[in-house]
């Protein structure tokens, strides 16, 4: 019960919100610029600000994948509402705000209940190595399912690629991962053929791949998948934005399964083939995992 | 009233503050006169001082076990052995062997069916049925 109305007050108190400026935790956030006055940014910089406001005010509420805000889970229209109007507002008068995150800014949802998040005591991530996810939290060891050769015991590795980081009330999901790409010859369709005469002709047409430049028939709902995919990269989960957490794992060694024997035999054959198996796998114990500032990640700092 | 702190002991965690080797000491024991230590002859003259300057925190030490199969054994922090014979082994499989011992820790072979071993509590709570239930995320 505490955890929703936590969350309905949220909601709630959000929509006659002060300006940030006067907001406690964001007292120190500014958008104007010390060091870069309007007239010193390079051209290129300024051509780009333009283009992202021309493009954001066009996109509307569609979200390109590369770069998706991260929404929270809260109500999806109000969070796409106001990043519309607020980043159409913004852009064109700030251009220190492009110079200091060059490469997507965050959404107002993730801007504001970051710090909600990070605030809470204990965290965890589901943290993906080679695509398999594995919920996490500091001081967690994990045995991986393979031996990595090249890691030494002490090593630090970090792990950059995460779908969930939550605390007990908050949970910050990726966005939604692209539609399945279908084949071109699943999405064939059979297409009347402009005859003369009474003769009907049907004949089937697959859709335009990338390679047909002069068709633009490709549209989002039947994008089409190029030749050949190999079975592992389908697409299947998009990942959090690397900017907002930290996770390393220190590797702690080798360990190896006891030997496992399998007996391979056929009926009414009295020969039995016996393959013995032992094999080993890393392990991993982790390190840190830690949500990074709102200041931390528009400052640009280098991930550390 | 006086802030007051909480009596806990430290948990000690190998990895998330320092990291600390778990093997702390191999012996390698050789013939001069069996066949089966020719390969633990020169893997001791030849490859052994690279491997231990490259492990400055192991303790090596070699000693003649004469009339019986070369044997390289491992101590761990946790009071265990591990001990592989070498027997007719070329240098570069006792070096193999000697960085399995290396990479080990004491624990005994285990089939592990979960990744994932933790010794914190839940982050998001245990589930009981008058909160949150109609909440899915």
């Amino acid at each position: 019960m505490l955890s929703l109305n936590l969350k309905r007050a949220l909601l709630e108190s959000r929509l006659p919100v002060p300006p940030t400026f006067l907001l406690p935790w964001a007292a120190s956030l500014t958008t104007v610029s010390h060091t870069t006055g309007a007239g010193n940014v390079p051209p290129p910089l300024l051509n780009t600000v333009q283009q992202v406001s021309a493009e954001e005010q066009a996109a509307g509420s569609v979200t390109r994948k590369a770069q998706t805000p991260k929404p929270k889970r809260v109500d999806p229209t109000t969070t796409l509402a106001r990043s519309a109007t607020v980043a159409g507002t913004e852009r064109p008068t700030t251009p220190s705000t492009l110079f200091s995150s060059p490469v997507a800014p965050l959404s107002e949802s993730v801007r504001d209940l970051l710090p909600l998040l990070q605030a809470q005591g204990s965290h965890y991530i589901t943290a993906h190595i080679h695509d398999r996810p594995y919920l996490i939290t500091q001081g967690d060891t994990v045995r991986l399912p393979f031996f990595m050769k090249d890691a030494e015991p002490g090593d630090v590795l970090r792990l950059n690629k995460a779908t969930n980081i939550g605390s007990r009330d908050y949970t910050l999901k990726a966005s939604a991962p692209a539609p399945k790409l279908k084949s071109a010859t699943t999405t064939t369709r059979m297409v009347l053929d402009p005859t003369t005469g009474s003769l009907e002709s049907h004949s089937r047409v697959m859709p335009a791949t990338s390679l047909d430049s002069n068709t633009a028939g490709a549209s989002a709902a039947m994008a089409v998948a190029p030749h050949f995919i190999p079975h592992i990269a389908k697409g299947k989960v998009s990942y959090l934005d690397e900017r907002l957490f930290v996770c390393r794992a220190v590797v702690m060694g080798m360990e190896s399964e006891p030997m496992r024997m399998k007996e391979k035999t056929k009926r009414r054959n009295r020969k039995i083939k016996t393959v013995r198996s032992k094999h080993r796998y890393t392990v991993l114990k982790i390190k840190e995992v830690r949500i990074r500032g709102v200041e931390e990640i528009e400052g640009g700092g280098e991930l550390a | 009233m006086p802030l007051q702190a909480l009596r806990t002991i430290a948990k000690p965690q190998n990895g998330v503050g320092a990291f600390i080797l778990q093997c702390k000491r191999i012996d390698l024991h050789y013939c001069d006169w069996a066949g089966s230590s020719k390969g633990m002859n020169d893997f001791l003259r030849t490859t052994l001082p690279a491997f231990a300057k490259q492990n400055p925190s192991i303790e090596l030490s070699v000693s003649p076990r004469p009339g019986r199969h070369p044997v390289v054994k491992g101590l761990y922090i946790n009071g265990q052995h591990k001990s592989i014979c070498v027997r007719n082994m070329e240098p570069a499989e006792i070096l193999r062997k000697v960085e399995l011992l290396t990479a080990a820790s004491g624990e005994r072979l285990r089939r592990e069916r979960r990744p994932v071993k933790s010794t914190n509590e839940s982050v998001r709570g245990v589930w009981d049925p008058f909160h949150g239930h109609n909440y899915k995320i």
